[in-house]
């Protein structure tokens, strides 16, 4: 099958300035306009990972390619173009004094005049719910607000790829939802999203492609049906089996239900039911 | 400074046009260095407190705290012009009306001329303040320093309260040999962190294209005619009262 990838990551490895080996011959392909879901324990090298594909870090090993073009070390610097990402910790973004200011950053690099920053400005604040905080100094924000401002962030930049660390973590259940809805008008709109996250039953309803990691490497990688059939592999990146899925192989097993396909949420299940 | 910027962001008179405030601030300033008597001083000390109180919403007490830390300045700077001392046959330390009277007016004019300033800072904001300096060509290295200094000031607060309130928790600062235990793991841990939220900062603004120079949207304020009227008249009145 001819797959375009949209980013690849070609035999990277990355040890961290104490010595311990963040990634091990790592090899990833992007598959564009989809929504890729990395997952793995902590510690395992997904958010290293996300920094070389925004070009924060230099592989010390191996090359980076960008629609098939491999990128010279000028141009991975480049990358973050292309390449929005939202850090885990709000804080590690969030820098500027007030939150107008703060969103209009990334535009501005992209050398966007001040009439369309302000334009990407104001919709990425629409979009995130953050318009009442505009004026308000970044320091003086909850932790889901600075969250909610650290998506903004990066949708005002408008990138062909989104990585979100760890999105949902701060997000109370109101605010979660209107990012999943964001994430799929998005989706609809053919950006290529990448989500690490260790949530596997979010994960599992959610992606079109996976990565599994342990300990720098990928341990597995595929669709859904390929990956969550693994479970010892699942097991053996401290995984769990996604209750949809575990309900499915309990009833398929006694002989409750006869669909050949795995549900993927709630609603597939209950209609196999 | 944490309390200062908070103040101003909650003041009403942050909305004002900030190139007004300072001129209007900058302006009662150079009035009150050229007083020569004491009136035109005293009315500055007067209508700046009143305006910053009364339309800037600062409540007295906070002003009034404010104002402590460079009241100590003050009163340890007139010392030495009151005191007149004399080394010929012994040490000899006195006190005249001459140098006590030019004490007094140096602190007057010294407190009407912090009053104005801090009519500016108690009503304007950091981020108004950085992009005034800008409309007046500070170098952007000086900028950027500052807004880095002030935004890692909030940073360090931010971390000290959380690992202050971590060991609270857990029975820190109960007894004095705890609490001197418990502030030496605070700076120590305070400065590991610190060292690594600026590696982490940094990832975070070269994520987002950061070259060196931080370019943001500059945020819009009209100038109203009104206060422009109100600064010309006052200052009007200013300089009638330095005539007489």
């Amino acid at each position: 099958m001819e797959q375009q990838w949209i980013l690849h990551l070609k035999n990277i490895s990355y040890n961290y300035p104490d010595g311990t080996l963040a990634l091990d011959n790592l090899h990833v392909k992007i598959p564009k306009g989809q929504r890729i879901v990395f997952l793995g324990p902590n510690g395992s090298g997904k958010s290293t990972t996300f920094l070389h594909m925004n070009g924060v870090l230099k592989p010390q090993k191996g090359e980076v390619y960008y629609e098939g073009q491999k990128l010279s070390h000028k141009e991975s610097k480049d990358l973050w173009r292309k390449v929005g990402i939202i850090f885990q910790d709000a804080d590690t973004q969030l820098f500027s004094t007030s939150v107008y200011q703060e969103i209009s950053f990334g535009p501005k690099n992209l050398g966007l005049s001040n009439e369309e920053v302000k334009k990407k400005v104001v919709e990425a604040m629409e979009a995130t719910d953050v318009s009442k905080l505009q004026h308000k100094p970044v320091h003086f924000l909850s932790g889901g607000e600075k969250k909610r401002v650290s998506i903004a962030d990066i949708l005002a930049m408008d990138t062909e790829i989104i990585l979100l660390d760890e999105p949902t973590i701060s997000l109370d259940p109101k605010h979660a939802t209107e990012l999943m809805e964001i994430l799929e008008e998005l989706h609809k709109k053919g950006k290529t999203l990448i989500i690490s996250t260790h949530d596997v039953n979010f994960a599992y309803s959610w992606g079109d492609y996976f990565y599994i990691m342990k300990e720098g490497k990928v341990l597995l990688e595929g669709s859904y049906q390929e990956v969550f059939k693994q479970q010892t592999l699942l097991k053996e990146a401290n995984l769990e089996v996604p209750w949809i899925l575990e309900i499915y192989y309990d009833l398929l097993e006694k002989g409750k239900i006869k669909a050949p396909y795995p549900p993927r949420n709630k609603q597939e299940l209950l209609k196999y039911l | 400074m944490y309390f200062v910027d908070h103040l101003a962001y909650c003041s009403p008179l942050r909305k004002m046009n900030p190139n007004q405030k300072l001129i209007f601030s900058i302006a009662n300033m150079v009035m009150v260095l050229l007083a020569t008597g004491y009136i035109l001083p005293v009315a500055v000390i007067l209508l700046m407190t009143l305006i910053t109180i009364t339309k800037g919403k600062i409540s007295v007490k906070n002003f009034g705290k404010i104002l402590l830390l460079p009241a100590l300045f003050l009163i340890m700077g007139i010392i030495p012009v009151m005191v007149g001392l004399e080394m010929e046959a012994g040490l000899k330390i006195y006190l005249t009306w001459e140098g006590f009277y030019q004490g007094i007016f140096l602190a007057v004019r010294a407190l009407a001329a912090i009053i104005c300033l801090y009519f500016f800072i108690l009503t304007t904001p950091m981020v108004d303040t950085l992009q005034l300096l800008k409309k007046y060509r500070c170098p952007a290295l000086i900028r950027e320093l500052m807004f880095l200094i002030y935004r890692f000031i909030m940073i360090l607060t931010e971390i000290t309260m959380k690992i202050f309130l971590a060991q609270r928790c857990r029975g820190g600062y109960n007894t004095i040999r705890n609490s001197r235990q418990s502030l030496s793991h605070l700076v120590s841990s305070l400065f590991l962190g610190l060292y690594q939220r600026s590696e982490e900062s940094q990832r975070g603004l070269v994520a987002r294209g950061y070259n060196g120079e931080i370019d943001l949207l500059p945020l819009e304020y009209d100038p109203s005619p009104k206060v422009w009227l109100f600064i010309i008249t006052t200052q009007a009145a200013l300089l009638f009262l330095l005539m007489i």
